[in-house]
């Protein structure tokens, strides 16, 4: 039988000045008819490379497609010219694509309704009047309602997820065989990924189109893929069923992947593996597994044999993977295992009556002007009313999509922004209404460390500057000595090499760099840290090591984090206490195991039922309940309850007043009249 | 005192294979800048071309044939020979010799017009850029003020003000040239101000000043570079029209700009008069163009190739 599309030995390589990138490097696959294969590898593994190399989009020069077959309904498209007739009618004719920023990938100028009509006139002939039918029934059918006119709307119009679903519209439109999704629902909430991913599969359910998903997200993959490939710096390390892939991982860094991410089913004294060291550098590689020198598993024969090629799995009849030794989950490292279990604290009641921080009522109202004369002309409420404490030597989770305001609550706790109203109190001081040279005490208890670390970092200071400005900005009456010999101490704290310090920034990996962060952001000896998304910038094998340290660091030094992030597996495996925010307000607040066991807000329950698993059992048993709708503009908060315009059990009385939070089990506390 | 033995075993495994390239930081630092800023083969010869420009400047008194001011009224607008080898000019003085003087004047016009303007514009971006509200209207109010004014015209209305002489043409040019990088850097700070790494600062204790000096103002630099590169030709033509409208230098000292003025009432009968200070001027533009651009790469750790 014949497959909708078959990739043999796919070569792509870059021509750089150092020499020659194999960035694919002797890729197969294959996808039938009304099947979901998904691509999981990390950032450079060649996933969306391949994608790109199947359809001929490789920028050409320096790219460059050396070698191989791809055979697309029984025709090789290389033999296609990449911008010739033939290549574009399979391209957004047979296959379509939705990339993962939707904002970028539609004309901001164009109406949707022009760009989805267009697409189909080009691929299917039609004319005016039967392309417009077409393209109202395309936009009912990806879930947008009144599209008649919506039709008229211009991209900026319509919300993040929304968009996608006019690419996904866009991507149909002709009827494709296929369908690649790379990354298509990285940036954005959980709630929308759920939604978007959910017609997807819908969508392939109906139709018979095949989906390729190119994800970094295990979970995603876990939740709806059929089949799996692994990608590994340019090869495909294992593929498989989805079951035998999460079942029995047969290579050591689908293994580690596995190992390294948090899941809402762990047990809470689990401790992330990271894989350690960096991505060898694919330029001019060598004739050896790739993995070689990251392989927890590695023998010496692993550095004198060529690159391992795909081999069956025994006993499984579609399993492959490209690893010399047999390897599986149990199988012995030979080199020294992280421990699988970490000590996780007891929170007692002793520690609940030391508060560090203390947040009462804060509200933070940006103004919104408008009009002629730029007059003030409403008010956005990023934080309305919202009251928390922090206790000494916890992680307090903030969670939500975005929008919800819980970066403000950092910046204005913080001292960023200057409060609306309320009272923000840190150690036993007021500090809400502070000048910035009496903030200075209290600054120097506390720090940031941010998204992007690269950003974060002055890109023309030299590492070890970065880490002593805080030390000379406080005037901690240190010698040079002292402050030279603390910077070293701290490199070696948060695992840099001291030598490093006369580095500018971007001469650090993407994981080094979050180091470097933490490094700066411990170098007063502070108590109290802000993590705001600190570690959703970065891979999933860096991401475990930055929260391996940062719990590390927690149990040496005692400090006390506010863990803000929109993961929520990641927020369960680090936090004693999470807060759900939901438009600006505080909707549920618990400790970490009554929030995630017993949630009590309908929002609450619609975030967990969001969030993917990685492991298909799990998956498999659960039923999926999606919510509906987005979350409504700031601009235009439902009245009553924020919630109750998307909330399945919302009643009357929820619409007539926004209900307070309230206690409703010790230490449990909810804003919901029904809860 | 605070020490997990795996991460200190991490940072010593990466400390053994980087040890000895660590120790001479600042000479491969230098190294790194020398083959950044000479990496594309134009900037070799631009460089070249500075480097002559400035010894012309240098040592005009000892290399010159003639002296720049006798005149020769018997040999005027003389064709080149083995005494005037560029010829001599409307009043028999040697057209070489006047065009290594010339050299002096024009450099230092670029130069000192293009550090004024620099420092004066760079300052008040800054200041309208970081304080904002008012101080921000105001600063940029006048700026656009002087903007609406054409270059030349308010050059010239200065230097009537100012009096005529090298040292006022310099400060007018400078003048004129002021709300160009006002504007830029003002721009660059609004954009940088936002950015992480000021917050992280500010969350570090640095102070509104230490945060300008040290964050916000070398990362809103290197566009400046690249208007000064472009503003030094400009001065120096500036320099050229004023002199050529008589409120530059005063004659009879030798610049390139009033040379080509000079030569242009003789272009009929003498071409090289005006064609040869012209493709000096022409030549240090271009030169000064490439350099500010190599050199602003070279500044910038992220376009220096690692």
């Amino acid at each position: 039988m014949s497959h909708l599309l078959e990739v043999k030995n796919l070569q792509t390589e870059f021509k750089q000045s150092k020499g020659i990138l194999k960035a694919v490097n002797g890729v197969s696959y294959h996808v039938d008819e009304g099947e979901i294969i998904a691509f999981v590898g990390e950032s450079g593994s060649g996933k969306s490379v391949t994608q790109y190399s199947s359809l001929q989009l490789i920028p050409t020069p320096p790219g460059e497609i050396t070698g191989g077959e791809i055979l697309f309904e029984g025709h090789d498209l290389l033999k296609y010219k990449p911008t010739g007739e033939e290549m574009r009618k399979v391209r957004g004719g047979k296959i379509g694509v939705v990339f993962q920023e939707p904002m970028t990938s539609l004309n901001p100028v164009l109406t949707i309704g022009r760009q989805l009509e267009e697409s189909i006139r080009l691929h299917l002939k039609l004319d005016h009047a039967a392309s417009h039918a077409r393209a109202v029934e395309l936009l009912g059918k990806v879930g947008i309602s009144d599209p008649e006119s919506r039709l008229k709307e211009y991209p900026h119009e319509f919300s993040g997820g929304m968009r996608q679903r006019i690419m996904i519209a866009i991507a149909l439109s002709c009827e494709p065989k296929l369908l690649i999704a790379d990354e298509a629902t990285t940036a954005l909430d959980v709630t929308t990924q759920a939604q978007i991913l959910e017609l997807m599969k819908n969508i392939v359910k109906e139709t018979k189109t095949a989906l390729i998903l190119v994800t970094h997200n295990l979970s995603i993959v876990a939740r709806y893929a059929d089949r799996v490939y692994v990608m590994y710096a340019g090869e495909i390390v294992e593929n498989g069923t989805t079951e035998e892939i999460f079942k029995s991982p047969s290579h050591p860094y689908t293994i580690g992947l596995m190992n390294a991410v948090p899941s809402l089913t762990d047990p809470k004294d689990r401790k992330l593996v990271p894989i350690e060291g960096f991505v060898t550098n694919l330029v001019n590689r060598k004739d050896q597994c790739a993995f070689l020198n990251r392989c927890p598993y590695a023998e010496e024969s692993c550095g004198t044999l060529p690159d391992p090629l795909l081999k069956p799995v025994e006993g499984e009849d579609n399993h492959f993977a490209a690893c010399h030794r047999k390897i599986t989950k149990e199988a012995k490292r030979t080199k020294a295992a992280v421990d699988s279990t970490r000590e996780v604290k007891a929170f007692t009641e002793e520690a609940k009556k030391d508060p560090i921080l203390k947040v009462e009522h804060l509200k933070m109202y940006f103004p919104v002007y408008g009009g002629m004369l730029h007059k003030e002309v409403g008010q956005i409420k990023a934080v309305d009313d919202v009251s928390f404490e922090v206790y000494r030597g916890e992680t307090f989770g903030l969670v939500g999509e975005s929008g919800c305001g819980k970066s403000t609550v950092a910046r204005t706790v913080l001292r960023l922004n200057h409060a609306t109203d309320g009272k923000i109190i840190f150690d036993g001081n007021d500090i809400t209404h502070l000048n910035d040279t009496e903030l200075l005490p209290s600054r120097r208890n506390m720090s940031m460390i941010f998204q992007d670390p690269f950003g974060s970092l002055d890109p023309r200071q030299r590492a070890g500057d970065i880490v002593m400005e805080p030390m000379k900005n406080f005037k901690l009456k240190m010698t040079r000595e002292e402050m030279d010999h603390r910077v070293e101490e701290l490199f070696r704290v948060v695992g840099l090499d001291p030598a490093y310090r006369d580095r500018v920034p971007h001469e650090f990996s993407g994981g080094q760099r979050q180091r470097l962060v933490i490094a700066r952001s411990l170098s007063t000896d502070p108590s109290f840290i802000v993590c705001d998304e600190a570690i959703s910038a970065l891979d999933v094998s860096i991401q475990a090591q930055v929260i391996n340290l940062l719990e590390e660091l927690q149990q040496q030094l005692g400090l006390t984090y506010l863990f803000i992030a929109h993961d929520l597996s990641v927020v369960r495996h680090i936090s004693d206490r999470v807060g759900v925010m939901y438009m600006g307000r505080l909707v549920e607040l618990a400790d970490w195991k009554s929030l995630y066991d017993h949630p009590m807000h309908p929002y609450t329950q619609a975030l967990l039922d969001s969030v993917p698993v990685p492991d298909p059992d799990v998956e498999a048993g659960r039923e999926t309940k999606i919510i509906k709708g987005e979350v409504p503009s700031m601009m235009h908060r439902p009245s009553g309850c924020a919630f109750s315009s998307r909330c399945p059990h919302a009643t009357e009385a929820c619409r007539r007043e926004a209900p307070p939070l309230v206690e409703k089990e010790p230490g449990h506390r909810v804003a919901c009249i029904l809860a | 005192m605070l020490n997990t033995k795996s991460n200190v075993e991490a940072a010593q495994a990466l400390s053994s294979s980087n040890q000895s390239r660590a120790q001479s930081a600042r000479k491969e630092r230098s190294r790194q800048f020398r083959k950044a800023f000479f990496a594309r083969k134009p900037v070799v010869f631009a460089f070249g071309i500075v480097v002559v420009m400035v010894l012309l400047a240098l040592l005009a008194p000892v290399i010159s044939p003639c002296s720049p001011y006798e005149q020769d009224l018997n040999n005027i607008l003389a064709g080149p020979s083995p005494a005037h080898l560029l010829g001599t000019d409307g009043l028999g003085r040697d057209t070489l010799s006047r065009i290594f003087y010339g050299t002096q004047v024009s450099l230092s016009v670029g130069l000192v017009s293009t550090a004024i303007a620099g420092a004066i514009g760079i300052a008040l971006g800054l200041i309208a850029g970081y304080v904002g509200g008012w101080v921000d209207s105001l600063i940029m109010r006048v700026m656009d003020a002087m903007m609406s004014i054409p270059l030349v015209i308010m050059a010239l209305f200065l230097g009537s003000v100012l009096g005529k002489g090298l040292g006022n043409v310099m400060l007018s040019i400078g003048i004129v040239m002021i709300p160009g990088y006002a504007r830029l850097t003002r721009g660059q700070v609004m954009g940088v101000k936002q950015l992480d790494f000021v917050t992280a600062a500010k969350i570090g204790g640095a102070t509104k000043f230490t945060n300008t000096v040290k964050h916000i103002f070398p990362n809103s630099l290197s566009p400046n570079i690249v208007l000064a590169t472009m503003n030094f030709g400009s001065a120096i033509l500036i320099e050229a029209s004023l002199s050529f409208l008589g409120m530059g230098i005063n004659p009879p000292t030798a610049s390139w700009g009033a040379m080509v003025s000079d030569g242009y009432k003789f272009l009929n009968r003498d071409p090289v008069l005006a064609i040869v200070p012209g493709i000096f001027i022409m030549l240090t533009v271009w030169a000064f163009n490439i350099v500010g651009d190599a050199l602003r790469d070279a500044l910038d750790p992220r376009l220096r190739g690692a």
